[in-house]
């Protein structure tokens, strides 16, 4: 009789949780589906690879090392403790019974010690939370929940395996070490107790599972499984190509992102992905200087945003369940009045769904601070993509609301007319090759036998500063014997900046026109001193038509030594440390070149900064910032300069424009500016040569 | 509230001048709406955003306007008016007569314009148009602000700013720091192309090409002489004051 309630009860309670499971993520699913669908590159066996080395690997989550091993042991000790659940039930029902495999009793170690492993690590992350208090993380009580199923799901574990000991008189073994220790403890009490004790350890171990099933797609825990998903549907092309906008269709209204549905599915995803680690915030240059913007938050917010819209675009599905127990708390603070109105549903109250993405849920401020730098999405360890959904909010700000600062609407204005940033006279362009002495630098129309197109950009053009890496640049080539052309005054800005801040319109115009003067004039090497232009062309300018070979500088200077064609032999004594370049670096994994040039020049003495390579942080300028105000907190170049004068460098080294401009403007800032050179690479290989 | 506003396109203002045949040439070079009338254009949509009505542009120029004018509509201006005859082309006064002509059939309560064209610079015609109409102007304005049928002005006078108050309708021409001109939308821009865009000639109008004949004429166009390198003096100071003395008087002929 007992046996068969049992059984029933069983049977109750698994459906429930079941169907409660499968209603909640259903939910989730078609809120996703409200987006657009996302045209993903197929390619299985790349995907496949993405899983291994993310999911199994965990290869981001290691990135930081004590929170990464912790994981790693909950991973594996989850999964395989999990797997164990079946012989633990099995047992219910059938007495004496366990699983039918060989070697049953490494079975049973394995699950002990993987038991102890995950026990272990939850107190380490509890205390990483908690006391440690991890500044990435939050201390909430709702953030550490998980904790709180684990530890009694695996001490469950260990007294249903103990009471079963000493109901079937076991001798204590090895091989059930921590089952083996309660019996002890046990001892001696009656069959009938140890059973009782069996069973209630038994459902307790059943009813958390069950109640976590419940509680995971309901909470950030969904990334158990959506970090999965994503990991397989990540973007497979260079984070450097940001989508194309097709402007062909003349009946399009809205450009952009304007609501959460105007998203990808993909995109959409991620937000359910979130496990918000604060990874993404930790590494943040702008919530590092104190801006509104914040990765995770984004993330959050979009996702709250999601599930309220969604639930009541879809007044059927199921987005909590039961009633609101699990509902997490709103992440968006609801800023304007309005708003504030509808969420306490004030008798004028407008319905969630109603406030504006853009405004009411992720404001202005947060938009613009992004610097595109990437750091973020380096750090995340479920893959989510960030700044492709901050440039799609900024696209409809630009392109369909034309909401922009007048600092914006300037850069855009003066690219358009003059096709530099500051709308100096076009016709000017070609000017900087005019200071320097002895050497021709000839336009494309001037000859034909050129091997590399040198595209000097806007800043190389016309910014004082910048125009002596380009005249350095010259200088070397001329020396070494390589042969350019530039475009001279037929050179159109690049469009990087202007695509970055959401004027995809004017960033076509600005790629077709380039394309086709590449294309005139038969280049086939492309090099340049700007990041942001090698980004550009290498990777979304093939997808409008350009066929060339496209370098940064400092590969071709290293290439060039490497070859002895250059002889760096003039000693440079400098202690120099070198700032990575987000487009260069992050996007594009140049690290070596640089730093094989200043290796290469005797004297210098290269120092490390603590956030270098994949880590480095931006400057300040990316993502077309460099010409928008920095009003709010402090100054990122300021930050980064700091990092970097905290190795005491006599100079330091950069391999971008804008760089240069950021931590020069931070020496300045800082008075250090006699003591702290601030140098291209290219100009401190140019002192080492004779 | 219905608002007009006067509208010229100009040389953007990096453009370098190059004359042929003592003219200046057109070729090659970037047009943008005159800066100032940007100011106005921008004015104009906003107070109509706030108070509802239309806003009208009015040109006199020739086909090329087209452009700027589009702009203007792109960023939200309902219609156009060109008047694109190149026998009513003239100086200030045609400018001023033809334009006057064309406000008069239309309904208005405010009429903007910028205060200055950065090509000529003449500033003159906005107020030639309100005597003309014989209606108020308040030049230089940088903040405008709109109560019933009262209007409060803060205009710049050269580094100062004074405060005044008229009733409408009145022409009012803007400075610098009026406003931030927009950045048209691009269904904005889509919808431009749509907007009307009326061109009418002299008979359109009811105005003879003599009676609003240009009464200035334009005897000689010329650039300004290339700066020459400066001169730093040398030896002692009171040698240095005597040569500069010198030189001033005989090279310089200034004094």
């Amino acid at each position: 009789m007992g046996y068969w309630i049992n059984f029933i009860a069983f049977l109750v309670v698994t459906f429930y949780a079941v169907w409660i499971f499968y209603k909640v993520l259903q939910a989730r699913i078609s809120y996703i589906k409200m987006g657009r669908p996302a045209n993903l590159e197929k390619n299985r066996k790349a995907r496949m690879k993405n899983i291994w080395k993310l999911v199994f690997g965990q290869k981001k989550l290691l990135k930081d090392k004590k929170s990464g091993i912790a994981h790693v042991g909950i991973f594996y000790g989850a999964i395989i403790v999990q797997a164990g659940a079946v012989d633990l039930i099995g047992k219910g029902f059938f007495h004496g019974w366990h699983v039918p495999i060989p070697f049953y009793h490494y079975f049973t170690l394995s699950q002990e010690i993987l038991v102890g492993i995950v026990i272990v690590a939850v107190f380490y992350m509890t205390y990483r939370r908690y006391i440690e208090k991890l500044s990435r993380l939050q201390q909430t009580f709702r953030a550490g929940l998980v904790y709180w199923f684990l530890i009694p799901l695996m001490l469950s574990v260990v007294v249903a395996e103990g009471a079963e000991m000493v109901i079937f008189n076991e001798a204590t073994t090895v091989y059930k070490p921590l089952s083996s220790l309660f019996s002890l403890i046990i001892a001696g009490v009656s069959d009938l107790t140890a059973t009782v004790i069996f069973y209630i350890a038994w459902w307790a171990h059943l009813l958390i599972l069950l109640g976590y099933l419940v509680y995971l797609p309901q909470h950030k825990q969904f990334h158990e499984i959506f970090a999965i998903v994503n990991s397989y549907l990540k973007r497979l092309h260079s984070p450097g190509r940001l989508s194309s906008v097709d402007f062909e269709d003349e009946e399009q209204e809205e450009f952009g992102v304007g609501k959460i549905e105007d998203f990808t599915q993909k995109q959409l995803i991620d937000l359910y992905a979130c496990v918000e680690c604060g990874r993404c915030t930790d590494m943040c240059p702008a919530s590092g200087s104190g801006k509104t913007l914040s990765p995770r938050e984004l993330i959050t917010k979009l996702r709250d945003h999601l599930t309220d819209k969604g639930s009541i675009v879809k007044p059927n599905t199921v987005p909590w369940a039961p009633g609101e127990i699990f509902k997490t708390p709103r992440t968006y603070a609801v800023s304007s009045s309005r708003s504030e109105a509808s969420v306490a549903g004030g008798e004028d109250a407008l319905p969630l769904n109603e406030l504006n993405l853009i405004g009411d849920i992720i404001t202005e401020e947060e938009i613009w601070a992004c610097t595109t730098c990437r750091n973020c999405e380096d750090a995340c360890p479920v893959s989510n993509e960030h700044v492709d959904k901050i440039v799609d909010l900024r696209r409809y700000l630009v392109l369909t609301q034309g909401e922009m600062s007048p600092e914006a609407t300037r850069t855009f204005n003066n690219i358009e007319r003059q096709s530099n940033p500051w709308g100096i006279n076009r016709k000017e362009r070609a000017n900087w090759r005019e200071e320097i002495e002895d050497i021709v630098v000839p336009t494309v129309k001037e000859t034909e036998d050129f091997e590399y197109l040198f595209f000097v950009g806007s800043m190389g053009s016309f910014d004082i500063r910048s125009k002596k890496i380009a005249q350095s640049l010259v200088k070397i080539f001329n020396k070494a014997g390589i042969k350019i052309a530039i475009l001279g005054n037929e050179e159109k800005n690049s469009g990087d900046s202007v695509r970055r801040l959401g004027n995809e319109y004017l960033f076509q115009q600005l790629a077709v026109e380039n394309i086709t003067n590449f294309h005139k004039y038969n280049v086939k090497k492309i090099v340049t001193i700007d990041p942001h232009a090698y980004n550009t062309f290498k990777n979304e300018y093939p997808s409008f038509g350009l066929e060339a070979e496209v370098y940064h500088h400092t590969e071709v200077l290293a290439k060039l030594i490497e070859e002895g064609r250059i002889k760096p032999e003039k000693e440079v004594n400098e202690t120099i440390t070198y700032h990575d370049s987000c487009y260069l670096g992050r996007y594009n994994e140049k690290y070596d070149a640089p730093r094989f040039i200043l290796n290469a020049i005797p004297g210098v003495t290269l120092k490390e900064m603590e956030r270098s390579r994949e880590n480095a942080m931006c400057c300040g300028a990316g993502g077309g910032l460099m010409w928008l105000e920095e009003k709010e907190g402090t100054r990122i170049n300021e930050l980064r300069t700091e990092q970097a004068l905290q190795l005491k460098p006599t100079a330091i080294a950069t391999a971008c424009p804008y760089c240069l401009t950021m931590i020069t403007d931070g020496t300045k800032a800082k008075n250090v500016e006699e003591e702290v050179k601030t140098l291209d690479v290219v100009e401190l290989l140019e002192k080492s040569l004779a | 509230m219905n608002i007009l506003v006067l509208l010229k396109q100009t040389f953007d203002t990096e453009e370098k001048i190059v004359l042929e045949n003592g003219k200046v040439s057109e070729e090659g070079v970037e047009f943008v709406i005159n800066p100032y009338d940007e100011y106005a254009v921008e004015e104009a949509i906003k107070i109509k955003e706030e108070l509802g009505g239309e806003v009208t542009t009015i040109s006199l120029g020739p086909d090329r306007f087209e452009s700027a004018i589009r702009t203007a509509l792109a960023m939200g201006v309902d219609k156009a008016i060109l008047v694109d005859d190149p026998d009513v082309f003239g100086d200030e006064y045609t400018a001023a007569k033809v334009l006057t002509e064309v406000i008069k059939d239309q309904t208005y309560d405010l009429i903007l314009a910028g205060y200055v064209a950065v090509d000529d610079a003449s500033g003159q015609v906005p107020q030639r148009i309100a005597d003309m109409l014989n209606i108020p102007i308040i030049s230089t304005a940088v903040k405008i602000e709109i109560d019933g049928s009262n209007i409060t002005v803060h205009r710049d006078v050269e580094g100062d700013t004074e405060i005044l108050e008229a009733p409408l309708p009145v022409i009012i021409t803007s400075q610098q720091g009026l406003n931030d001109p927009r950045y048209p939308s691009l269904p904005g821009i889509m919808k431009a192309k749509k907007k009307p865009l009326d061109r009418l000639s002299a008979d359109d109008i009811g105005v003879s090409p003599d009676e609003v004949k240009a009464k200035t004429e334009v005897i000689e166009t010329f650039l300004p002489p290339k700066k020459e390198a400066g001169r730093i003096l040398s030896g002692e100071i009171s040698d240095q004051g005597r040569e500069l003395v010198q030189l001033l008087r005989s090279e310089a002929k200034v004094i």
